[in-house]
């Protein structure tokens, strides 16, 4: 064990500092679930991917069902669930910092099997909470990302 | 069979909000030199090395294990990084203990290292928000990152989904959570922020992400801490009593977290603790453990690895709590060391320091801290979204 000195010890060098960067772009493929976000940007429709043997029906989708080993189809859902579980977040990390408070959710939309989690924009009268019903709303401008929609209490 | 693993020395340097004047591999070499000396070994005889360090960002330096093997003059030997979010430091013990139980060696070093504080964000100018962007990359980039999550909210979306569920925790138990650590603290000479603070303080502290405030935060801290394991036939040339490690219990929970069957549970520590009880032969958790180090991240962290253990049945937790079972004074002390709430968590060494502190209590070399009597003790490192990852222990006394 290390015999902790009372005081904070002074440091033994005069710290010398230089601000730095790391960067990395990229061109990211979506690979198999590319259906799901240009439905999201051409269409403005949520897909989730549902399993011919177990009927289990993924949303965020998955091409290949991870309890049967099966492909996955993709099918039509609508804009409609259920909040599961849900956060208001005050302090956020650099680049959503300027848009606290915002909700963070999973909600479990009407016929899938799984959480997605997105945002919720609130009115004035509706709390954040379990149970709550929401619906999904598409921004006019679409990239093809999460960032495309969010919901509102019905 | 597995070979009886032992902890024959533990070193740490204090955890600090930042060590400006030391480099990351500066700060492993004086845990790895300080646990050495306490296991009365050289570096020479180390015979492999496990490191936890956490993120290549935070650290500004992919790899840095390689570089932090140099360092400790380990050259040649073999030796090998684990990262797994903020169970790093427990699957790096996890790492060296196979690679004794099974035979490989007999003397492993095991060190967790982490810097994060150099990451620092000029326009805000803080660390903070830089520090949760460092992790937030560790979120499914795809579906979640994107939408504002922080790693706050990925231990408050369980938490609410519990509060659903069972009522429970409330905000009050949780509080006192946070005034327990923060006052188990004092006792620790390595623990970055030791506070005398009420209920009330935590109750009224700044809103961070619903149902946390400031003080149900753990702290993100720098630091490192180094164990080292040895084989049975090493622990019998010891001249003093050595911690024994008798069980392990390892799980991995899903990370795609909307996959989950329920939400409301930490499914990881579930399992992790049904395999550590099985291999420890421990049926009474609450009764046969003398205290816990566990993954207090945010105080319903704590809460819900008392139920998730067995201390207590699903949605009680926050009776423990309230009846002062896990207070020092209690029959089952959770986190002696101050957790990483009050001892911080330097997310790579965390693990590590945990197990170093279950191993002093059991040798009853604790100092003003020491669980009176202390025999048996469970540790826990928790990790990834949503707490995927749980790596858990069992240290026993000779």
């Amino acid at each position: 064990m290390m015999a902790r000195k009372k005081k904070e010890p002074r440091p033994d060098v005069v710290p010398f500092e230089i601000p730095d960067r790391i960067e990395m772009n990229y061109r990211y493929s979506y690979g198999g679930i590319s259906p799901f976000f240009r439905a999201i940007k051409e269409e403005a429709k949520l897909l989730g991917s549902r399993c011919a043997r177990c009927k289990k029906t993924y949303l965020p989708p998955r091409i290949n069902c991870s309890q049967c080993y099966r492909p996955t189809k993709w099918v039509p859902l609508g804009n409609e669930g259920t909040v599961i579980t849900c956060t208001t977040v005050y302090y956020a990390t650099s680049r959503f910092f300027s848009k606290t408070p915002f909700v963070c959710a999973y909600i479990r939309v009407d016929g899938a099997d799984t959480l997605l989690l997105q945002n919720i924009i609130l009115d004035e009268v509706t709390q954040a909470r379990p149970g709550i019903r929401v619906r999904a709303l598409f921004r006019p401008e679409r990239k093809g990302e999460m960032a495309d929609f969010y919901f509102v209490p019905v | 069979m597995a070979r009886r693993v032992a902890i024959l020395g533990y070193g740490t340097t204090p955890f600090r909000a930042r060590w400006i004047d030391k480099s990351y591999y500066e700060l492993a070499f004086d845990a790895a030199k300080a646990a050495l000396k306490d296991a009365g070994l050289s570096h020479d005889q180390i015979e492999s090395a496990v490191y936890g360090i956490y993120n290549d960002l935070f650290q500004r330096q992919f790899m840095p294990d390689v570089y932090v093997h140099d360092y400790l003059g380990l050259g040649l030997k073999p030796s090998l990084r684990v990262t797994t979010g903020g169970a790093t430091g427990g699957a790096a013990v996890h790492t060296g203990f196979a690679q004794i139980a099974s035979g490989l060696y007999d003397i492993v070093l095991v060190l967790g290292v982490e810097k994060c504080s150099d990451a620092f964000n000029p326009e805000l100018k803080s660390s903070t928000p830089e520090v949760l962007k460092g992790i937030i990359y560790s979120a499914d980039m795809t579906f979640e990152a994107p939408l504002g999550l922080t790693p706050a909210a990925s231990y408050a979306l369980p938490t609410v989904a519990h509060m659903e569920k069972y009522g429970s925790p409330t905000e009050l138990q949780m509080a006192k959570v946070s005034v327990k650590n923060h006052k188990n603290a004092f006792k620790n000479p390595f623990a970055q922020r030791p506070e005398r603070i009420t209920v009330e303080d935590v109750l009224r502290s700044k809103k961070i992400c619903h149902p946390f405030k400031f003080y149900d935060n753990c702290l993100y801290s720098e630091g490192a801490s180094a164990l080292v394991l040895v084989s049975e036939k090493i622990a019998k040339k010891a001249k003093r009593p050595v911690a024994w490690i008798t069980g392990v219990g390892a799980s991995t929970d899903m990370a795609f977290t909307g996959n989950r069957p329920d939400y409301a549970e930490f499914g990881s520590s579930i399992a992790a603790g049904k395999a550590v009880y099985k291999m420890a032969k421990i049926r009474n958790p609450r009764k046969e453990l003398d205290f816990a180090e566990l993954h207090d991240a945010f105080t319903s962290a704590e809460i819900l690895s008392y139920e998730a253990f067995g201390f207590c049945k699903p949605g009680e937790g926050g009776t423990l709590i309230d009846d002062g079972v896990t207070e020092m004074e209690g029959d089952l002390p959770v986190n002696p060391s101050g957790g990483l709430i009050g001892c911080g968590h330097a997310v790579g060494a965390t693990g590590v320091m945990q197990m170093g502190e279950a191993a002093l209590q059991v040798t009853h070399r604790a100092g003003k801290r020491q669980v009176k009597g202390a025999k048996r003790g469970l540790v826990q490192g928790i990790g990834g979204p949503a707490t995927s990852w749980t790596f858990a222990f069992i240290v026993e006394g000779e």
